[in-house]
């Protein structure tokens, strides 16, 4: 059952015009990003769409959850629905325009065929988050 | 000689060399693909990346013009028209194989961020962050000079070109060119493609290697089979017909190796049996001999040719022929697991092979006196020597055979009288042959090819049936046809004369039986002529008193006419003991009841004495020569 998921996903996942090697490069990105982030191993994630979820299968330090309320963290490629804004969790987007969302703290999206990185210094700090040297290069004042 | 053969088979190994070196090229071909595919890319990627360079570099100069040696960055922040025409300039760059064109800048924290975009798709704002996967990006920063990166991370790019704008030598943007991956998957394809048929034709070699290999087997297994006797293993006649343009004839011997009454073995203990001795004689042959510098052939039923290269000492060549005769008769050879039979061979030589205009001929030799081997009382060698004469004629036994199927074997009748009344009473039938060119061959040219073969019998059929057809439809001729004894040993011969002689003709034919060939059973030539004499034909000896006559076996034959030896009758004038012997026959025939005939009267003082001593039939040139089916009509018809 667990691998006919899979091989669902993975043609889900190609589908949106991923190829493997993008879903390898995303979902480490992802990985990084976020036990860079909340400092901890693994980190809970509750996810909103359907083909994000091929990132949790090769991220192993990320715990995919059912739960959004048990969640670390938020990932979407779509603008969230209420409930789940007044959770209050650290969301990522995919996609650089949900950077305008107020409850949207970042965004790992492909740009120009690259993998980008945005992190908002503010939206960080309303988490309490102080991001470590390493991601301070994807920090980001302000959205252009 | 076996090597001549191998020579032949390994002609055909020479295939497989060539299609080595075609799948050796091949391999080679397809392990230098990569390296192919290396190079192709470089060149499409200088080609493209030069295109785009020279682009650029306008670009470049138009920038600097409209700059005036200002900031770029100042400028393209504050006036938007401007970075809108410069993304309307790169904008043309754009193409399948050009996916994004954009510019850059490096912020104060060493990060790029866009400072325009020209690309359709993927659009960012200015100001915009710009990750980068490769710190190769930051060399263009450095050095300041053009920079190409393979993008090995990004699925969608191939290259990236950097063309850095330098202005008061400071680097304040960067020109950035991203080329599809497109270009690098067609030129891909084409090597996938390549690859393909480079593989498909190995495998194709691979495979054709395989059956070409296959073939050369079976080629060889097959011509080994056209070539060997099933049955002895020898070498057959398709071989030694193969092999005689090769031949270096004048470096061997032929020996004709025939055994001794094989026809008796065959006909007593069966045809299994006859196999077996052949196989067993085959196998003492072959274990005598050289078999890698000897030719050991089975030229017929129960006839082997014998090529034996000759060592120079001619004593001990035939020394080792008479011990090789010694070493097949020697021991008996099982034929059942009650029976062993002893078996002999008569063997003729044939060393002077050099002065033979060709192999036919020096097996001809050697067949004639294989011949005389047997005449002399067979297990015996006879060799050739230039005193023997031998009647050259250029016939062969495939003449003989192509004579009987185009019916140019033909029938001549010599009258046999009856002296007392000078009457034709019968005609002897002598064969003759024709040749292609009408001319006619005598009996003792072609006779002697085909003894001993299946040929000899097809003749005498042909003779019987020929002239047993005559005979039905000429109600006032009668006639007399010649056996041989194996003629009248042979099942088949023996069968016809049962089948067609029937009762309206029998009166009128009759058989002679050549008393020259030394006949050794008598009982069962007795029975044999007992069966002829049911059909109601007659039976007489021919050539009686030629040196092998016996009065006791002959009294004890049934027999109805003896015929008087040519030899006898011939000086019968001239010598008095031919006078009293020719006597004395015709008083033994007188005495058992049976018709003298005078052979060669061929004057009128043979005829004269042949009347004298009272002989009542005569035959010979005198009287009437031999004539056509014809002559013999019209002359039966003088005599009403």
């Amino acid at each position: 059952m667990k691998k006919i998921l899979i091989t669902f996903f993975l043609i889900i996942g190609f589908s949106f015009g991923y190829t493997v090697n993008e879903l390898r490069l995303e979902a480490k990105i992802f990985e990084k990003v976020s036990v860079y982030l909340l400092s901890k191993k693994p980190v809970k994630v509750y996810i909103l769409d359907n083909d994000l979820k091929l990132i949790v299968r090769y991220s192993p330090y990320l715990q995919k959850v059912d739960d959004p309320k048990k969640a670390d963290m938020i990932i979407t490629s779509q603008k969230l629905p209420t409930e789940l804004i007044t959770l209050n969790k650290i969301v990522i987007g995919t996609k650089y325009f949900l950077l305008k969302e107020k409850y949207v703290t970042g965004a790992i999206f492909w740009h120009k065929g690259r993998p980008n990185i945005i992190l908002l210094r503010d939206r960080l700090k309303a988490h309490k988050i102080k991001p470590p040297k390493v991601l301070e290069k994807y920090v980001e004042d302000r959205i252009w | 000689m076996v090597k001549t053969y191998k020579e032949n088979f390994e002609r055909y190994f020479i295939v497989i060399p060539i299609i080595t070196l075609i799948f050796i090229v091949m391999l080679y071909i397809y392990f230098l693909l990569p390296t192919l595919e290396k190079n192709l890319s470089k060149e499409i990627q200088t080609m493209f990346v030069q295109e785009v360079s020279y682009f650029l570099q306008n670009v470049e100069d138009h920038i600097k013009h409209d700059i005036d040696n200002k900031s770029i960055l100042d400028i393209f922040f504050k006036n938007e028209s401007l970075r809108k025409k410069y993304e309307d300039e790169l904008s043309l760059l754009l193409s399948p194989n050009i996916k994004y064109v954009y510019m850059l800048y490096l912020d104060k924290d060493g990060k790029f961020r866009y400072l325009l975009d020209a690309s359709k798709e993927d659009k960012a704002r200015p100001h915009q962050k710009f990750d980068v996967l490769d710190d190769d990006w930051y060399k263009v920063v450095k050095t300041k000079k053009d920079l190409i990166i393979k993008e090995d991370q990004i699925d969608s790019i191939w290259i990236t070109y950097l063309k850095p704008l330098v202005n008061h030598n400071k680097l304040e943007a960067i020109l950035v060119v991203d080329f599809s991956v497109k270009k690098l998957q067609e030129i891909n394809g084409l090597i996938a493609n390549i690859k393909l048929i480079v593989v498909a034709v190995l495998v194709f070699i691979g495979l054709a290697f395989n059956f070409i290999l296959y073939q050369i087997i079976k080629y060889g297994r097959l011509k080994k089979k056209t070539y060997i006797d099933t049955l002895t293993q020898a070498y057959n006649r398709v071989f030694l017909s193969e092999m005689a343009a090769k031949l270096r004839l004048d470096n061997f011997a032929i020996l004709a190796i025939d055994v001794d009454h094989f026809k008796m073995v065959n006909d007593t203990y069966g045809h299994e049996a006859g196999d077996k001795v052949l196989k067993e004689i085959a196998r003492r042959i072959k274990s005598s001999i050289r078999e890698a510098e000897d030719l050991f052939i089975r030229y017929g039923g129960e006839e082997f040719l014998l090529l034996i290269r000759k060592s120079g000492d001619r004593k001990k060549m035939e020394q080792f022929i008479e011990r090789l005769r010694k070493i097949i008769g020697e021991n008996p050879i099982k034929i059942n697991d009650k029976e062993n039979i002893k078996v002999t061979v008569s063997i003729g030589v044939n060393f002077d092979t050099d002065k033979a205009k060709g192999l036919d001929e020096a097996i001809k030799i050697a067949d004639h006196m294989l011949y005389e081997a047997k005449r002399k009382g067979r297990d015996r060698v006879e060799i050739y020597n230039e005193n023997i004469k031998i009647q050259n004629t250029d016939i062969s036994l495939n003449d003989v055979k192509d004579a009987l199927l185009e019916k140019r074997i033909i029938s001549y009748y010599q009258p046999v009288f009856d002296l007392h009344k000078m009457k034709p009473i019968r005609y002897e039938v002598l064969a003759r042959m024709k040749d292609r060119q009408g001319n006619i061959v005598p009996p003792n040219v072609f006779l002697d090819i085909i003894r001993g073969t299946n040929i000899y019998f097809d003749f005498t059929k042909y003779i019987l049936e020929s002239n047993i057809d005559m005979l039905k439809e000429n109600h006032t001729i009668s006639i007399s046809i010649n056996l041989s004894i194996l003629d009248i040993l042979n099942n088949d011969i023996i069968n016809l004369i049962k089948e067609k002689v029937s009762p309206d003709i029998a009166n009128r034919i009759s058989f002679e039986v050549l008393e020259s060939e030394e006949i050794e059973n008598y009982q069962l030539i007795a029975k044999r002529l007992e069966i002829i004499k049911q059909t109601g034909a007659q039976i007489a000896i021919d050539d009686f008193g030629s040196g092998y006559s016996n009065f006791v076996h002959i009294a004890n034959l049934n027999l109805d006419a003896l015929k008087i030896d040519g030899s006898l009758i011939r000086n019968i004038d001239k010598d008095e003991t031919s006078y009293k012997i020719v006597k004395t026959i015709k008083l033994f025939c007188d005495e058992i009841n049976i018709e003298a005939v005078a052979e060669f009267v061929s004057s009128e003082k043979i005829f004269k004495k042949v009347k004298e001593i009272g002989i009542p039939y005569g035959q010979g040139f005198y009287l009437a020569k031999p004539m056509s089916f014809e002559e013999m009509l019209s002359f039966n018809k003088k005599f009403g």
